[in-house]
């Protein structure tokens, strides 16, 4: 409660600045709005959207984070799909099931790990952690995708998600970058993000060991992009709704 | 150190989350782990069943989880074996940590008995909604359907309003003595109208929520009664059913009426798209009516001036077809005709043409229809009078003319003997009655006579042109008979003289006026009787007067003289074939009419004079 006061007292102080113009690429996102809400049944009320190019475009806080939102809820069905399909094709049978040894690379990234911690979390920390977090995995999708399409019959139903979530997952780095420069501006930390270090498992030529990091990867993507969903969905009601979704 | 341990314990051993195996060994198992809303969770087993054992023994629950990259060294046992009821262990929320793994492990008397790795995040499964309520939102105008609006409120425990977790809801409804649910899609909101309620009938709703992006739906809430108002008294009593079985009738039939006008305007077209017209084999330029009905003579006009007239019978109907005659091509035209090989220059081949066997040349077939009837030797190949058995017959003609001559002692006579209806060629002792392509009759009878004084003068005997054959190459086959007198050298034949003949009269346009032939035969005035006509004239015209036969035979006597003055043959050839520039040469001395029109030019005769001239 003390915290929830305090952060109450911090969200009003600071000022919202005047929203910026967005470039061209994030204007993209309504196209996805569609997808998402056909996706995800979700009624969004009419949003602005800005077209290509446009100078002094606004959108609101809330727009952003309602979209925001959208493609975190997106990447995390994608990756859902893609884990059960891995799953499902190839790990039966294998013994995978010692995920509980499995260690993700984002593991040293100190996030919270329950409802009190996240709420006890600064909104500005909370959003810099997610933009860590989304940082850390642009190289493993990058891989990812490389890797996968140099599997043996890939299965173009996890390919295609692959590279569907690698180019989300890049829009969100930037929408979230737009957020954070809204909701604090100034300061820019610095790019930090855990380095993941599981490419050589990845080019194993052991076919078991191949597959086990593939394994590994999926699941821990499917955890982080969980993460990410909540984070934000508790950050949007947190600074949009005023923690009354 | 006791995780390293248990860690092979759980590559062994562990189960997959989503896997709950049933163990028909009695042994305790866990059935469920849930979390309702991602704060808690607590795991649910059985006790199994054991066989003879009063006692099973205590079970315990271990559970171990993972932190920042190493695992708790120790199995810790379960915090709360009470608050979720019997055979089950709550986890509260400060045991809880998402997205990090867990494993528990069942043990009886301190066997492990089953163990199980998990998320908490992958186990959610909501509770589910609460007061559920239902308002009206419209009647229908005719009174018979309505449209209702039902509402909930999301389960107590789930922290929606921070956001922390995002459920989505599924309703079900079905009337009251139904079985089957219907279900609605999933909606994010906790309200949602139902549309399309029948006012007379009673309805349960239900409704269950679960996590967004989770696939497992927790439990139904209470079910709902709706009990609608009931129907007004002049509510409509039958719906209104769009008529499609009228529109689909009325549709095929207007098509129907469409499709037949559009077959009866375009009938012709159509029937000849479905069953095109076979075209007819059709020669060009022939009549073919007159090929059935018509007359020998006139089929044999329009075979022979076909090439010149060509009747423009069929040109502009594009769906006849012509039988093309190829009658220019010269090679047929060497080959096909016996007679040209026998008026060929070429003596000796004819001879060997005589005395051999008969190739297949210029063989064309060997009936003539309806035509010609003949009675031949047995050996004779055909019945027809056809080239095919021409040389045949032609053998047994110079045998015979032969034997004529070296019998010339024998009765004349029976030269005659059988040509009195059908004066034809010689072999009157073998009784056969020459077929003949006409029959000139009464004036052949005397002719014959005179002619037979002489029996190896075969000239003389000889008065009629039969024409036999037509070959393709458009020339006149004459009968064997009219061709031994032609050219044949059957038994005795003064080389020299004929080769006189033949140095003279070699020219392609063969027709001859009797002063031409005359000449041929003065050459050899003491030409024997048998001396035969020699192969004077070229083998491309195969025609023969019979007037230049008679002079060219080389009667030293009696026949030769003055051939227009006298009428010593009253012979005549009907003329089948009219060529121009070729023609058959009458002897115009025998015919009854003036025969100013027919030396009109050196005896050629159309055929409209002739038709006149004959009967």
């Amino acid at each position: 409660m003390k915290m929830s006061k305090a952060y109450k007292a911090n969200i009003w102080e600071r000022k919202l600045l005047d929203d910026q113009t967005f470039p061209g690429d994030w204007s993209l996102l309504p196209l996805l709005l569609l997808v998402s809400d056909l996706l995800l049944c979700q009624s969004v009320a009419s949003l602005p959207i800005c077209p290509t190019g446009a100078v002094n475009c606004q959108v609101s806080l809330r727009d952003l984070f309602d979209r925001a939102v959208i493609l975190s809820h997106y990447i995390h069905n994608l990756s859902s799909e893609m884990f059960n399909e891995f799953d499902k094709r190839y790990a039966q049978g294998r013994g995978f099931i010692t995920k509980a040894i499995n260690s993700c690379h984002t593991s040293s990234l100190s996030t919270p790990e329950d409802k009190e911690q996240a709420q006890q979390i600064h909104h500005e920390d909370l959003l810099n952690l997610i933009l860590r977090v989304l940082r850390s995995w642009n190289d493993p999708l990058y891989h990812l995708v490389t890797e996968v399409r140099g599997m043996q019959e890939a299965p173009d139903s996890i390919l295609s998600r692959a590279i569907e979530i690698e180019e989300q997952n890049r829009r969100l780095l930037e929408g979230m970058e737009k957020i954070v420069g809204q909701v604090h501006p100034g300061v820019r930390e610095n790019e930090v993000y855990s380095v993941w270090s599981g490419l050589p498992s990845l080019q194993m030529a052991d076919e078991d060991t191949r597959l086990f990091a593939f394994y590994n990867l999926l699941h821990c993507l499917r955890r982080d992009s969980h993460k990410i969903d909540n984070y934000l969905k508790l950050l949007k009601c947190r600074i949009v709704y005023d923690s009354n979704c | 150190m006791s995780f390293i341990r248990t860690i092979p314990d759980l590559l062994t051993s562990c189960f997959a989350i989503s896997v709950y195996s049933a163990d028909p060994s009695g042994k305790p198992q866990f059935t469920k782990c849930r979390s309702p809303e991602l704060e808690t969770f607590s795991c649910h087993w059985t006790k199994g069943v054991h066989h003879g054992v009063k006692n099973p023994g205590s079970i315990q629950l271990f559970y171990i989880r993972r932190s920042t990259q190493e695992w708790t060294q120790e199995w810790k046992e379960c915090p709360d074996y009470v608050s979720a009821g019997e055979n089950s262990c709550y986890f509260n929320s400060s045991y809880t940590s998402i997205w990090i793994p867990y494993c528990i492990k069942l043990t009886s008397n301190g066997d492990t008995v089953d163990q199980k790795c998990f998320s908490v995040e992958e186990i959610v499964q909501p509770d589910p909604p609460i007061g559920l309520n239902w308002t009206l939102l419209n009647i229908s105008l005719t009174g018979i359907h309505a449209d209702i609006q039902v509402r909930w409120e999301p389960p107590p425990n789930a922290d929606v309003q921070k956001g922390w977790i995002v459920l989505e809801y599924e309703l079900q409804y079905k009337e009251v003595n139904e079985s089957q649910w219907k279900m609605m899609d999933p909606v994010l909101s906790t309200s949602v109208p139902v549309y399309s309620l029948r006012l007379d009938k009673e309805y349960e709703v239900r409704v269950r929520s679960r996590q967004r992006n989770s696939e497992k739906y927790g439990e139904f809430s209470e079910v709902l009664y709706v009990a609608l108002p009931q129907m007004s008294p002049f509510a409509c009593e039958e719906d209104f059913q769009f008529p499609w079985f009228l529109i689909i009738i009325f549709g095929i039939f207007g098509l129907t009426m469409i499709l037949f006008l559009f077959i009866f305007s375009k009938q012709q077209r159509i029937k000849m798209l479905i069953l095109p017209p076979v075209p007819v084999p059709k020669i060009k330029g022939i009549d073919p009516d007159l090929l059935k009905e018509g007359k020998l003579e006139e089929v044999n006009t329009i075979l022979a001036i076909h090439d010149n007239y060509k009747p423009e019978f069929y040109n502009d109907d594009s769906w006849v077809e012509f039988i093309e005659l190829d009658i220019d091509d010269p090679d047929e035209k060497t080959e096909g005709s016996d007679t040209d090989r026998l008026l060929s220059n070429d003596r000796e081949k004819s001879l060997n043409i005589l005395g051999a066997k008969d190739d297949d040349s210029g063989r064309t077939s060997c009936y003539e229809p309806d035509i010609l009837e003949t009675d031949f030797n047995a050996s004779d190949v055909c019945d027809g009078t056809s080239e095919v058995a021409q040389p045949q017959r032609l053998k047994g003609e110079v045998d015979l003319l032969c034997l004529d001559q070296k019998n010339q002692s024998n009765s004349p006579s029976t030269d005659t003997a059988p040509t009195t209806q059908q004066p034809g060629v010689i072999l009157a002792k073998e009784n056969k009655p020459r077929p003949l392509l006409i029959s000139g009759t009464e004036s052949t009878h005397q002719a014959a006579h005179p002619q037979l004084s002489n029996p190896s003068s075969l000239a003389n005997i000889d008065f009629y042109a039969q024409v036999s054959d037509i070959t393709p190459a458009g020339s006149v086959v004459l009968s064997p008979g009219q061709k031994n007198k032609a050219g044949i050298a059957p038994c005795d034949m003064p080389p020299e003289v004929v080769s006189l003949c033949q140095a003279n009269f070699i020219m392609d346009n063969a027709y001859f006026c009797e002063a031409d032939a005359k000449k041929c035969i003065t050459v050899a005035p003491h030409v024997e009787a048998e001396s035969r006509v020699e192969p004077s004239f070229n083998q491309e015209d195969i025609y023969i007067t019979t007037e230049s036969l008679t002079t060219v035979a080389g009667q030293p006597g009696t026949a030769e003289r003055a051939p227009s003055s006298e009428m010593p043959v009253p012979d005549y050839t009907s003329i089948h074939i009219v060529q121009s520039p070729r023609g058959l040469v009458l002897n115009a001395t025998a015919l009854p009419l003036p025969d100013k029109e027919f030396l009109s030019s050196c005896g050629y005769v159309s055929t409209d004079q002739l038709n006149k001239i004959l009967p």
